[in-house]
């Protein structure tokens, strides 16, 4: 099931594994370091094209993902800059350990891309949603972690790990988002926030599949004359503390994404709201394992939905 | 005969060890000669020389032998041996398990079981890429044999017949709390690198001599190779012997002037 067509962008779709696949072919091509590592994932991670191009440089370990990162690190640790791409839900969970010790904590030039995150795999259950990952991954040190939102930002966000040595998480996701609406000079810096949206009276702080239901929201709540900030935190870590201070003097934040409460951007932007400037905030996301359902099914049942985050903002301003 | 170089220096820094433990089978690894003679040891950090390099990669996956590995990169120039004396205490670069990022001469951060090897077989690929003369080493344990993580990485290693990979296996027998047969036994563990695709040899661990001419690369290969060298935890010293409670152990002062008077004997 596609999502439904945005209202406050264009109605045209866009899958980001293809601007990831764009963006690291074009790299590949100039750079000889670049070599992506896959877990059976080919298909699932769009890099035919990849390897038909560079079939060298195409390592596929077979289903074993903590070989995988392992491997990665390796080939780090051999001079390459290794893209280790697999289904999010199996490259976090079953390899966190190599992500901690072979990748976060000996600070090795990987980039992990966890295809089809959150709930993108709905139907297929809480084993394959992949809903933890950022809580995970943003504990460990070293490990910077990319939530990209379009293809626009995928593409700068695959330019912007591969120029970065060392360790980067890459949140991608196989579900159809619109092309958001920027400025020609617009510009992607890791640990920089980008503010889509003008407003004084609440902000919302969203990334990846959720900013663009936030851009929704937010003009669902400008016809209510409340004037939202929209927040797109596409960089968890590093963090934009001073994006989150700013958007605490607001009369509160929403925070939305398409991944468990618990510790994930809600609770990122929490720990800053809350230690520095603290002020009402609401943390939407879902609440542990969930039911069988399409990702648009949980997302409404969830309140992810530019309805539930207008609502959100309302709650917040006691509206 | 004096006992080699290592196990001196390593157990000369023994009292050094701090009463929370490590680190096990000194002996039963310290022979290794890729680390006990310097000729052998030609290890750098990749970082420093771009992987183009002749020099070889050692990947210790027993990263809980950090006291063998530390008294072999200092003897091998990697930093002052007088470091030594900070080993485990606080702040020091000289941790229970190695670091990459703080200690030179450590390639890989171990210590959880089961991590050098798929390491090296990346490092293997990117030479093989690379058409790179550099050769890979990696030593693991034999208990830790049982993290399935070497398996998958064993598959890889024979699927892409990495000639540039040599593991070698410290057979002890021993895990930290019994015998590794008596625990989930690994033989016959020739016959399981053989059917993932690998060139095994079978030697004595102690035997330095025969175990040169099967590292230093001068017999040509197709296939990755697996040194399972016999060792005896504790050689040596009559009360660490094959003794797998003294896989954490520290010994006593008493202990120590007795283990340092039969080494020396």
């Amino acid at each position: 099931m596609s999502a439904a067509a945005p209202a406050a962008i264009g109605a045209k779709l866009f899958d980001c594994r293809d601007a990831y696949v764009a963006a690291l072919e074009d790299l590949a091509a100039t750079d000889p370091r670049i070599v992506a590592v896959v877990n059976d994932s080919v298909g699932s991670s769009k890099l035919g094209g990849f390897r038909t191009r560079f079939p060298e440089r195409l390592i596929n370990v077979g289903i074993a993902e903590q070989n995988m990162v392992g491997v990665g690190a390796g080939l780090a640790n051999g001079g390459k800059i290794a893209f280790v791409s697999g289904a999010a839900c199996f490259l976090t969970a079953r390899s966190l350990e190599q992500v901690k010790a072979d990748l976060a904590y000996s600070n090795a030039n990987v980039k992990l891309c966890g295809i089809s995150s959150g709930v993108a795999y709905g139907e297929l259950g809480p084993t394959h949603h992949s809903i933890e990952d950022v809580a995970w991954l943003r504990t460990m040190g070293n490990i910077t972690v990319l939530v990209p939102a379009d293809p626009w930002e995928t593409d700068q966000a695959i330019r912007a790990a591969a120029a970065l040595a060392g360790p980067v998480f890459i949140r991608l996701s196989r579900m159809g988002v619109p092309a958001l609406e920027r400025p020609a000079d617009a510009s992607f810096t890791i640990g920089k926030a980008e503010t889509l949206r003008k407003g004084s009276d609440v902000a919302i702080i969203a990334n990846g599949t959720m900013v663009w239901r936030a851009l929704d929201a937010a003009a669902a709540l400008a016809g209510q004359g409340i004037a939202a900030r929209v927040i797109n935190m596409s960089t968890i870590t590093p963090l934009d503390e001073a994006a989150i201070l700013a958007a605490a003097q607001t009369g509160g934040i929403v925070t939305v994404e398409e991944g468990s409460v618990r510790g994930g951007l809600g609770g990122a932007v929490a720990e800053i709201v809350t230690t520095r400037f603290p002020c009402p905030m609401r943390i939407l996301g879902f609440p542990g394992f969930l039911p069988t359902g399409s990702a648009e099914f949980l997302m409404e049942h969830f309140g992810l939905t530019a309805a539930g985050i207008a609502a959100a903002a309302r709650a917040v301003l006691g509206r | 005969m004096p006992p080699p170089l290592l196990e001196r220096v390593f157990y000369r820094d023994r009292p050094a060890v701090s009463s929370a433990g490590p680190r096990g089978s000194p002996n039963g690894y310290a022979p290794t000669p890729i680390h006990a003679d310097r000729r052998h040891c030609r290890t750098q950090r990749i970082n420093d020389r771009g992987g183009k390099s002749a020099a070889t990669h050692n990947r210790q996956s027993k990263g809980h032998c950090t006291g063998a590995l530390y008294a072999t990169l200092a003897r091998a120039g990697f930093f002052p041996e007088a470091e030594l004396a900070t080993y485990m205490q606080p702040l020091t670069r000289l941790g229970g398990h190695p670091d990459r990022t703080k200690t030179p001469g450590v390639e890989t951060n171990t210590g959880p079981l089961g991590h050098g090897l798929p390491v090296g077989v990346g490092i293997a690929i990117a030479g093989q890429i690379d058409q790179a003369p550099y050769r890979v080493f990696v030593i693991t344990g034999d208990g830790e044999l049982q993290e399935g993580s070497n398996w998958e990485a064993a598959m890889t290693a024979g699927h892409r017949k990495l000639s540039n990979l040599t593991l070698i296996v410290d057979r002890n027998r021993l895990q930290q709390g019994a015998r590794t047969e008596d625990t989930v036994s690994l033989e016959p563990l020739a016959d399981k690198w053989r059917a993932f695709g690998w060139n095994v040899a079978e030697v004595d661990g102690h035997d330095i001599a025969a175990m040169i001419p099967l590292l230093d690369g001068s017999i040509p290969r197709e296939r990755p190779l697996c040194v399972i060298a016999s060792t005896i935890k504790g050689k040596g010293i009559s009360f660490m012997e094959d003794q797998a409670s003294w896989h954490h152990g520290v010994p006593s002062a008493d202990q120590f002037a007795i283990a340092m008077k039969e080494l020396e004997a």
